[in-house]
């Protein structure tokens, strides 16, 4: 197991490298991270200009402002910013921000892909399994960002009809936040509701499809036939048989899904203005900040990594025929 | 038998099985009655298809949801159809236990073997304590044979070979001290010798259960050794039962009687031809009227087509379904099912001349390259010292080579014009491979094949050397019609279309697939009539040898002897020579000159067959000789059977010195310590035909 995981981080680490190699690449072409400032009215001298772009290692060749920005990392230097911020100190809190609401969203996602699923399985071809099938589509169809937008309107519209704010439309938290602790808790969760149900209800549709059908192909499985012959209860070998069996590859399919979520994620925080990696991402592509954009991706592309090895050796424990190698 | 064991346990009255489908529905079983009484056995045997599963899974409630059950299945006193699905789950596992047939995918991958063992102890227990249960669950698995059972009971169940599982899933079967166990096909995937092993598990959880058990198989022999009544259904219904004696010995419907006829056999002394029952089982999804047998019977009247015999007592309690079954006493399956004479063979044997002339020309050319020394003719292929190992990947973190797997080691053999060379040996012990090596499929890891004394060029032997694989349905294109398929090797070897097209309507028919038929797609052919077209195909480029690898052991009896027939016919007029590749040492004896008997990639014993087979000396031989069993009661209860030990090892760093001595009886048994070291420290030679170090020669 231990040799499993060390060999896929060394392979990793070849791939991290070209990929991250492509992309600075490619967003130090994206544009000129002085552009702004060279528009400037009335403009500013070269003077400031050299010493602006001497700031951003734009006097550098591409290599090596490359391993410099490689290197840098490694010893918590995230370099230099368009907008001198520190992007180390503004990306951490941020990340917190995001992780929480992919987080809530996954699990919410889970639940309802399972009960559907589940549902669905067992009750095949009944009108439920057909009006949920309608749901999933129609959900599959679905823009985010447009589900987003409608939800904050009906958000709205309930707030003011009931003339208080049950959920908040705006932002990740209130600022300062209310006094005490449960206070603060609910506050929130407040926030957090809608923004993760618009998350949830992207992934959890196709999620549901996946768990109805190998709920459906596990039941027929021998093993079924031969948990029921015991004398087991049917529910009990519902869930401890085909649900539990049916579950293993889901892992797979939620880590490989992680990458969708964190871009899903970027839409949902700017329609509901949280001060989270979205609206960083956003910013940052928009000052034509390179290291903060390359900060962005770095850390996303880590985290599906990380998760994907995750999903594997979790796969390897549920399912013991899996031999990791 | 005392009068206790008479009393009725599972009765079941005029059962009926139907799952609907688009069309209308498929009557799987159409009305069927038994009883199974206290403390027996009952053999219940038929065709693939004719509902046997479907009766055991209506007795268990565990058909597939719409499937309709109608008549009545009653445990003791309790009726069980219609039952709601939480009250049957109360009679399952504690009244009626279940053996399935596919031992790999019984078990769930996820839950270690001794959870699911301890989980039917609890199913009906469960206020019995988790640590109560794992004990009684590895004191099951002690019961059933396996080793070690403590430490085990921890293992997953891909860590156990098939063998070992379905003794598992017969630990189950007990674990609740049923009155009636069902065993479905509990052995039909299994090699012969495991077959042994898992029959005597079966008995052990019979005499440990009492339980009456329903043991259902295609396999007469099994039947014979196993079974004290016998129950035969066709198409959906029982024909004939009664006890094994008199099914076996005294058939009163022909459909039984033809079956035994087509029943190669391991004592079978003459050379007695093979009686096929022609055509297959009716379509079940239309009604049936008359006698469903009636269109393959040779008995068969104008009243058979329109009234349907019912189940009536020809003696005593020796029931029969048939019009006709005074007709059948004293009567063999050959004076009622005439063989028939291959029809169209005669059409290719003209052919066959030029094709003689060529090898009449290769033995010449033979005997120059290499002078025969016995009397034996100058063989057409010569494998000498074939060697063949795989390489197999470690896991850790270099993934340096785990070692190499020994599939084929040192392995010798000769083959000559119209004789055939049986090759037998359990899953694994390289069969296959040998056939890949003879086809070039895959490249010798050592030694050699000759073709006339000349060495095998990938492309230049492709005329001479055919092969023909087990299952038909793989290995033909699903989107080519049957005259195409076997044009295409004619085409790609550049014969003009009509030219291929003519030659492959010749030989269709001449392995009885003439007319209209010849237009039809594979899935539109049953399984032998699917094996047929690929013995065609092999045989479009007229060649000298074919390599048959499991051709008939997919088939059902009846239609597998028809096969075999086939071949014998072809062999004769062609002059064939054949590789027979079987696990099923019958179909092997029947139809083989020669045989050479693999253990683990190495030929272990090799001779004429009547020698080999009534004579065997290799420990493993006789204990693989001794384990087919014979469709023949009495025969069957008085031999005395060999059960090896554990599992074949792997092939991968296989065991030193001869590699049967892990389960060999002498080795484990009569011999010294110093005769022992032998054994392990030196690979026994192939001297006289026999590779054992302590044989009596
Ligand atoms: N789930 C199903 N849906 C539709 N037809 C079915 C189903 N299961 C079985 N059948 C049909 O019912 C008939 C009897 O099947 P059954 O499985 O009982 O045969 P069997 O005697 O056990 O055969 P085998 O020896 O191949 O196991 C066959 O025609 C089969 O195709
Ligand atoms: S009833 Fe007629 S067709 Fe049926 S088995 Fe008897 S003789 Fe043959
Ligand atoms: S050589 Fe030894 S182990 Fe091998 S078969 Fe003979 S007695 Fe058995
Ligand atoms: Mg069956």
């Amino acid at each position: 197991m231990l040799a499993y995981v060390l060999r896929r981080l060394l392979h990793t680490i070849p791939i991290v490298l070209v990929g991250s190699f492509v992309t600075f690449v490619m967003v130090s072409a994206s544009g000129d991270p002085l552009g702004d400032l060279k528009a400037k009215q009335p403009p500013v001298s070269q003077a400031i200009l050299d010493a602006e772009a001497h700031r951003m290692r734009l006097d550098q060749p591409l290599l090596e402002r490359y391993w410099r920005w490689l290197t840098g990392i490694l010893s918590g230097d995230w370099g230099p910013s368009v907008k001198r911020i520190d992007i180390g100190a503004e990306i951490w809190p941020r990340l917190l921000v995001s992780a929480r609401l992919v987080t809530l969203a996954v699990l919410l996602a889970l639940v309802l892909a399972l009960v559907i699923g589940v549902v669905s399985a067992v009750k095949r071809y009944s009108a439920v399994d057909y009006a949920f099938t309608a749901v999933g589509f129609l959900l599959l169809s679905m823009p985010a960002f447009w589900l987003a937008v409608l939800l904050k309107q009906q958000a709205i519209e309930l707030n003011q009809a009931t003339g208080t704010t049950l959920v908040y439309t705006v932002g990740e938290a209130s600022i300062p936040p209310p006094p005490g602790l449960w206070p603060t808790v609910l506050d929130v969760l407040g926030h957090v509701v809608l923004p993760t149900i618009v998350l949830a209800m992207t992934s959890f549709a196709p999620w549901s499809r996946f768990v109805r059908s190998s709920m459906i192909e596990v039941q027929q499985s021998d093993y079924v036939r031969l948990a029921r012959a015991k004398g087991i209860k049917r529910r009990t070998v519902l869930v401890r048989h085909a649900l539990r069996t049916a579950l293993v590859p889901l892992t797979t399919v939620v880590a490989l899904d992680l990458a969708v979520l964190f871009s899903g994620a970027v839409i949902t925080e700017t329609v509901f203005q949280w001060r989270g990696m979205g609206s960083f991402l956003l910013s940052s592509v928009r000052d034509k900040d390179i290291y903060a954009v390359m900060a962005w991706l770095l850390l996303v592309s880590l985290i599906v990594v990380v998760f994907n090895l995750i999903a594997d050796l979790l796969y390897a424990v549920l399912d013991r025929r899996i031999r990791l190698g | 038998m005392t009068t206790a064991t008479t009393a009725e346990v599972l009765g079941i009255r005029d059962l009926t099985v139907a799952f609907p489908d688009e069309q209308g529905q498929v009557s799987a079983v159409r009305g069927v009655s038994w009883s199974l009484r206290a403390g027996e056995v009952l053999g219940v045997v038929g065709e693939s298809g004719c509902g046997k599963s479907a009766t055991a899974l209506a007795v268990m409630g565990l058909l597939p949801p719409g499937a309709r059950v109608g008549g009545s299945v009653r445990f003791r006193d309790r009726e069980l159809v219609g039952l709601r699905d939480d009250e049957m789950a109360s009679v399952r596992g504690r009244s009626v236990a279940m053996v399935f047939q596919d031992p790999l995918s019984a078990l769930n991958p996820v839950y270690s073997v001794g959870f699911q063992v301890a989980e039917a102890v609890r199913a009906h227990h469960p206020r019995l304590g988790r640590e109560q249960a794992v004990e009684r669950a590895i004191a099951l698995l002690e019961l059933v044979g396996i080793p070690n059972a403590r430490d085990r009971a921890a293992d997953y169940p891909h860590e156990f070979s098939g063998g070992m599982r379905q003794r598992v899933v017969i630990a189950i079967a007990m674990a609740d001290d049923p009155d009636v166990i069902i065993a479905d096909e509990p052995t039909t995937a299994l090699d012969v010798t495991i077959q042994a092993q898992v029959l005597d598990a079966l008995r052990t959880a019979r005499e440990q259960t009492g339980a009456a058990t329903m043991l259902i198989t295609h396999d007469l022999g099994v039947v014979a050794g196993q079974a004290d009544r016998v129950v035969v259904m066709y198409a959906g219904k029982v024909v004939e039962s009664g006890t094994v004696e008199e099914v076996f010995y005294s058939p009163r419907m022909p459909y039984t009687l033809g079956l035994l006829g087509s029943l190669p056999r391991l004592d079978g002394r003459e050379d007695a031809r093979l009686t096929p029952i022609a055509g297959t089982p009716p379509p079940l999804d239309r009604p049936i009227t008359g006698c469903a047998f009636a269109p393959r019977c040779p008995l068969a009247r104008d009243v058979c087509r329109t009234e349907e015999p019912a189940l009536v007592p020809v003696d005593g309690e020796h029931l029969a379904a048939c019009h006709f079954s005074a007709e059948l006493v004293g009567r063999r399956p050959q004076d009622v099912f005439p063989p028939r004479a291959a029809p169209a063979v005669d059409a290719v044997a003209a052919n066959a001349v030029a094709v003689s002339a060529v090898a009449a020309n290769a033995v010449a050319v033979g005997a120059v390259a290499d002078g025969p020394v016995s009397g034996r003719p100058t063989p057409i292929i010569t494998a000498s010292s074939l060697v063949k190992h795989y390489r197999v990947r470690g896991t850790g973190l270099f993934r340096r080579d785990r070692g190499e797997l020994h599939a084929v080691c040192d392995v010798s053999f000769d083959l000559s014009a119209g004789e055939t060379l049986g090759l037998v040996g359990e899953s694994g012990s390289g069969k296959s491979t040998i056939a890949k090596l003879l086809m070039s499929l895959e490249e010798p890891t050592g030694g050699g094949v000759l073709l006339d004394g000349r060495p095998l060029s990938p492309r230049g032997h492709a005329r001479d050397l055919q092969i023909v694989f087990q299952d038909p349905m793989n290995s033909l294109d699903p989107r080519m019609t049957a005259a195409d398929l076997v044009a295409e090797p004619l085409r790609i070897n550049g014969a003009g279309r009509r030219e291929a097209r003519a030659r492959a309507l010749e030989l269709l028919g001449s392995v009885g697939l003439s007319g209209a038929r010849s237009e039809r797609y594979p899935h539109e052919f049953s399984g032998g009539q699917r094996q047929r077209i690929g013995i065609a195909r092999a045989l479009a480029l007229r060649p000298r040898v074919l390599v048959l690898d499991e051709p008939v052991s997919a088939l059902d009896v009846s239609v597998q002897a028809d096969v075999i027939n086939l071949l014998e016919d072809l062999q004769d007029s062609l002059g064939l020579a054949y590789l027979f590749i079987a696990h099923d040492l019958s179909v092997v004896r029947h139809i083989a000159d020669r045989v050479a008997v693999l253990y683990l990639g190495r030929v272990v014993e090799t001779g004429d067959r009547d020698t080999v087979f009534d004579h065997p000396r290799h420990p493993y031989t006789r204990a693989l000789v001794s384990a087919v069993p014979l469709p023949d009661p009495r025969k069957e209860r008085a031999r005395e059977r060999i059960i090896l030990t554990g599992d074949v090892p792997s092939p991968v760093n296989p065991p030193s010195g001869c590699r049967f001595r892990t389960r060999c009886p002498l080795h484990l048994g009569r011999l010294t310590d110093e005769q022992r070291s032998r054994c392990a420290g030196e690979t026994p030679a192939l001297l006289d035909g026999v590779a054992c170090h302590w044989v009596e020669r």
